[in-house]
């Protein structure tokens, strides 16, 4: 964990010892007071006894127990909120920083997997919650142990050896080891409990077939069956717990009986001993919580590690440092001789491909869906490294630019765009942080995308959320297509205009591209499954088949 | 249908609760039973220490003292053990409970009853929502017993000792509920509006980051990242605007338990030392003044974990109240299984309008005409009520107005075509075993030949050859290796053998790649001409490949419907 803080730049330094300290000094205060009380009432006892009640300083002591009563409660408040405000700053850096390093270190713009998005934010939540789950209760016990040690060591050096033996046991060895056992029971039973979840989706998926075949009623009691034997399988990850529990409970009382044992058997310093018996009864009591430590820290520091090795990565790596990197005023011509494209390094290749785009120009790149369109597209956007082979843009080599400076020129109108949470002006703004709203219309009016959203009562302002998005597939295609229009581009990539449009909208579409395309030095790159019927006149065609 | 208020779901959720924790009830008790035993366990190691240190002070042999400690460590020892044990084991059996209802209801109302949500969702509700009813059982019933019991308990002991130190016990106690309602309504209301915010920033993450491709595209990076930057300071600020209230609560518990603790420690010291300036009618010994002390703690333990019994009630509340509103649903229709058809029919929906078991409408004034010998796909995207139309033939979807017609005869509500269908869905039901037996459930007494011939005419032999077993080869859990084109040509085999009259099919395509796709859509055609083929599918190809498209429209939302 320590390595992630670190790759963050230490954030919140102060208030993550200050947290640390009053997490320890919290633990330390409950035993004290527990342990104090004990050592003063047996002395104040013994003294009352002698008659010596009034001789006896009764003042510090007193106060020193509702000293620690004060402190056990400011200290916790104190240590909660620093703790969580630390953990807060943490959160406010890391998050955003995995954001910038995962963009810009990722090959393409396909969107992440939900499958990796989720064990990305599980990861993101279990490091965020590792300090307040490991560092501060782990502070909290072994100061709180300290302390009780430090009495027990005053009252008999013996029962001290063995209490800090004790504690090392039931404090860190058994509890590792039972957060091993359980893990382990953990892995055999994730192989089940994955067997009984697929059982159960397979029954919900053909629920139908099974209720033709008057399979239903079985197939059903069948998979209750394997959830139930599941359930009770799970006893195995909670036992070790359990077991510990109970044993870690029982050793401090015993080692606090042991105390007055040995007081006895020495006739001398009970009330030393019998402080030293409460707080060892007190410091144990709250051992237990070392079983959530280890528990989290296993988890957390798993966790930590893999972000960690997403932040190591922050820039792509066939991304030239910026110093070094040549500054290009444009895209024109791009020339590509022997260029291969690669999805991902283990991908199938595409390619070698030769063509040149100059201005006034459509090149289509023809193929079935699957034959790396979108790769190529990728490629020439720079989004993937270009190995064999050479892509330029002018005179200067691919590897040589930035990939934002080629992105200024490029854009890219995918098949099916995806988009973020907020308002349609918010989508269109992605491409262009300044646009006004009569840019935006305009864009719209291009992309044959205006009719719909002014017929919306909302029109610009009209919300896109997560799985509800308020349009439909061929109405979100024209929007992309609007969006990186914004961008100004001088190529332009885009990606089955046409498909599931009517005739004439689609014949309106290709006159409205070709216009644009003519405006000034521009080019038009068009992945299809075949060949465009629309004429593009005016334009230079060129046409590239994959696949 | 009326709308059930939010009065009866409240009730129909407490019912449910009350059910499914019945057949817990035996471990609660015994779990509960089990902790009343520690506490004395608790009660014998405050007596025994408290009085075998009076004995060492006064110089005598420590007595029973110590072996009645020793006693109470080992009861307490296994007494909490045994409880842990139980309750874990309650928590199990209310989950365990809550999922054989939803079987039984899957069981009684067939598979009309899942419909509604994805088939994700319905999962997830199976095996995750019920998981949230254990801690209702485990910690909440428990939890509450105790944390009244418990307290009890510890005040006689300890009045028995020193009445006065119960007293301060008591008072801390009758204080603490005030300053809980004083923090916790202020803080509930915010807390509410603090757990949105940080929803929203969870979701501004997660969507950044599944999209952080297409921002680097538009050169979004900077932009962004600034933008989420800002947005994890603006809620840090904010959570701990709430948390500083928050935490007050907690503290305030803490105050009392600490406080109190140390009262009665001081007062018991000054009593002893015989220097406590007011008189309070008691005298106290070393014995008595110790085992208060150490009972002090055990007073508030039960308490403390209060506010963590209102999460475990709270999750399973809001589990309960779905699952309850889920199972409310499951219409108890018998279904009557026409006799199988001897040819294949025309299948006429005239005006035909479907619910699903909530009542939302599905599907509404439909009409087509799926003639035999031909193929005939209802087109719409998903949530157009496609499979609840396949679900209506089978008795398992609710005719809310028109009339379903097969041949002549007019289908009732709950009558079921079910053995006169063959039905293809996105992959086959596949279960352990041999190929042979997958194919033979589609008519468990047809003969070996029937069997080989389904196989061979769907092309099965393609790829389960002699070489490896032919039919007797075995298929592992789920048909796993399997490719999609091969997991349907068993499930074509399975329709080739059932031999039916009708054949339904749910986006066959779904999982084919194109060759498979272009090889099923030809045996499609080769199977249409003896029987009615009705299709559900928004796959382009297929709609190309059937003799008849009907276009169907998604519902409105299920709040428009109802209205």
């Amino acid at each position: 964990m320590l390595k992630l803080w670190t790759a963050l730049g230490r954030p919140a330094k102060i208030r993550f010892g200050l947290a640390l300290l009053l997490s320890a000094l919290a633990g330390a205060s409950s035993v004290i007071l527990l342990g104090l009380s004990g050592w003063f009432l047996t002395a104040a006892a013994i003294a009352g006894v002698s008659g010596a009640g009034y001789v006896f300083n009764h003042l510090y002591p007193s106060a020193g127990v509702r000293g620690a009563a004060f402190s056990r409660v400011l200290t916790r408040y104190g240590e909660q909120l620093v703790g969580h405000d630390a953990t807060l700053s943490l959160s406010a850096r890391l998050r955003p920083d995995l954001f910038a390093a995962s963009a810009a270190s990722q090959r393409g713009f396909t969107s992440m997997p939900a499958k990796d998005l989720s064990a990305l934010i599980d990861d993101v939540d279990a490091a965020e919650a590792g300090f307040l789950r490991v560092y501060s209760p782990a502070a909290a016990v072994i100061s709180g142990m300290l302390v009780a040690l430090a009495f027990v060591f005053v009252s008999d050096w013996l029962t001290g050896l063995i209490a800090l033996g004790a504690f090392l046991c039931s404090g860190w060895l058994l509890p590792w080891l039972a957060v091993r056992q359980s893990h382990q029971a953990a892995k055999t039973l994730a192989r089940q409990a994955e067997a009984a979840r697929e059982s159960a989706s397979r029954l919900v998926e053909n629920a139908i077939e099974l209720d033709i075949l008057g399979a239903l009623d079985r197939e059903g009691a069948a998979t209750e069956r394997s959830l139930q034997q599941q359930m009770t399988a799970r006893d195995g990850i909670e036992a070790p717990y359990r077991n510990l529990g109970a044993i870690t409970a029982t050793i401090g009382l015993a080692l606090a009986l042991l105390v007055l044992w040995r007081a006895a058997e020495t006739q001398s310093g009970i009330a030393m001993a019998t402080g030293a018996a409460l707080a060892l009864m007190a410091a144990f009591e709250s051992t237990g919580a070392m079983l959530k430590v280890f528990d989290a820290r296993a988890r957390s520091s798993v966790a930590a590690e893999h972000l960690a090795q997403r932040l190591s990565q922050r820039e792509a790596d066939w991304d030239p440092p910026i110093e070094t990197a040549a500054q290009i005023s444009g895209v024109f011509p791009l020339i590509a001789s022997g260029l291969t494209a690669q999805a991902a390094p283990t991908a199938p290749r595409i390619g070698p491909l030769s063509f040149t785009i100059a201005p006034s120009m459509l090149v289509q790149v023809i193929g079935a869906s699957g034959s790396g369109k979108t790769t190529i597209a990728e490629t020439l956007m720079r989004l993937h490294p270009v190995t064999p082979g050479t892509l330029r843009y002018g005179d200067v080599p691919a590897e040589s630019t930035r990939i934002a400076s080629v992105l200024e020129y490029m854009a890219i109108s995918p098949q099916f765009p995806a988009f973020l949470p907020g308002t349609l002006a918010d989508q269109l703004r992605l491409a262009a942080p300044a646009a006004t709203e009569e840019e935006m219309w305009t864009a719209l009016r291009l992309a044959c995308a205006d009719e719909f959203v002014r017929a919306k009562e909302d029109g610009l302002s009209i919300r896109f959320e997560e799985g509800n998005l308020p349009f439909s597939g061929g109405e979100l295609r024209r929007i992309g297509l609007a969006r990186a229009l914004l961008v100004s581009p001088e190529i332009l990539i885009v990606d089955e205009p046409f498909a599931g449009l009517e005739p004439a909208l689609a014949r309106r579409l290709a006159g409205n591209l070709n216009q644009w395309a003519q405006a000034a030095p521009r080019a038009l790159v068009m992945l299809t499954h075949k060949q465009t019927d629309f004429p593009f006149e005016g334009l230079a065609r060129q046409s590239i088949r994959i696949g | 249908m009326p709308e059930p208020t939010e009065n009866t779901s409240k009730i129909h959720t407490r019912a449910a609760l009350r059910s499914w924790a019945a057949a817990a009830q035996r471990e609660v008790n015994l779990g509960f039973l089990c902790q009343l035993v520690a506490i004395s366990g608790w009660i014998a190691i405050a007596w025994g220490i408290g009085h075998s240190v009076s004995a060492i002070a006064d110089e005598q042999p420590t007595g029973t003292g110590l072996p009645i400690a020793a006693a109470g460590i080992l009861v307490r020892g296994l007494a909490n053990w045994t409880g842990d044990l139980l309750l874990a084991r309650a928590g199990r059996t209310m989950v365990t409970a809550a999922r054989a209802d939803l079987f039984a209801a899957l069981s009684k109302a067939g598979a009309g009853w899942l419909g509604g949500a994805d088939a994700g969702t319905r999962t997830s509700q199976i095996i995750d929502r019920t998981a949230k009813l254990e801690g209702y059982a485990a910690h909440w019933l428990p939890g509450m017993r105790l944390a009244v019991a418990g307290p009890v308990i510890i005040l006689v002991a300890v009045a028995t000792q020193t009445w006065l130190s119960a007293v301060l016990l008591i008072v801390s106690v009758l204080v603490l509920p005030l300053f809980i309602w004083l923090t916790a309504s202020e803080t509930a209301s915010r807390a509410k509006a603090q757990q949105g915010a940080m929803d929203e920033l969870s979701g501004a993450f997660q969507s950044r980051a599944a999209q952080s491709g297409l921002i680097r595209a538009f050169r979004g990076i900077r932009r962004e990242t600034d933008s989420l930057q800002d947005a994890s300071l603006q809620l840090r600020d904010r959570t701990m605007a709430i948390l500083r209230v928050a935490f007050l609560s907690t503290a305030v518990l803490e105050f009392f338990a600490s406080v109190s603790i140390a009262l009665v420690a001081v007062y018991i010291g000054f009593k002893l030392l015989g220097v406590f300036p007011f008189g309070t009618g008691e005298t106290l010994t070393l014995a008595e003044g110790l085992t208060a002390l150490i009972l002090a703690p055990e007073f508030f333990s039960p308490i403390r974990k209060l506010s963590s019994l209102h999460h475990d009630r709270a999750d399973a509340s809001a589990a309960a109240e779905m699952l309850s509103d889920w199972l409310e649903h499951s219409d108890d229709h018998p279904v009557t299984r026409l006799s199988v058809l001897s040819a294949a029919p025309v299948i006429a929906f005239e005006n035909v309008s479907l619910a699903w078991a909530n009542g939302a409408t599905v599907v509404s004034g439909l009409s087509f005409h799926a003639q035999p010998g031909r193929i005939t796909t209802l087109a719409g995207p998903s949530g157009s009520g496609k499979s609840t139309i396949l679900l209506s033939l089978i008795g398992r979807a609710r005719l809310a107005s028109g009339t379903i017609r097969i041949g002549d005869h007019v289908l009732q509500p709950g009558e079921s075509l079910a053995d006169s269908i063959a039905y293809i869905g996105q992959t086959p039901w596949l279960m352990e075993g041999t190929i042979r037996d997958n194919i033979a459930i589609a008519r468990p007494n047809a003969d070996e030949n029937a069997i080989a011939e389904a196989a061979r005419q769907a092309g099965i032999l393609d790829f389960a050859g002699d070489s490896r077993g032919g039919l007797n080869q075995k298929l592992a859990r789920f048909g796993a290796g399997l490719s999609g084109g091969q997991r349907q040509r068993i499930a074509l085999a399975r329709a080739l053998l059932r031999d039916a009259p009708i054949l339904l099919m749910d986006e066959p395509t779904a999982h084919l790649d194109p060759d498979a796709q272009e090889d099923f859509l030809r045996k499609l055609k080769e199977l249409a001409p003896e029987r009615t083929v009705l299709i559900a599918s928004h796959s382009e190809p297929l709609i190309a490949a059937s003799d008849e498209a009907i276009p169907l429209q998604p519902q409105r939302t299920r709040e428009e419907a109802a209205c």
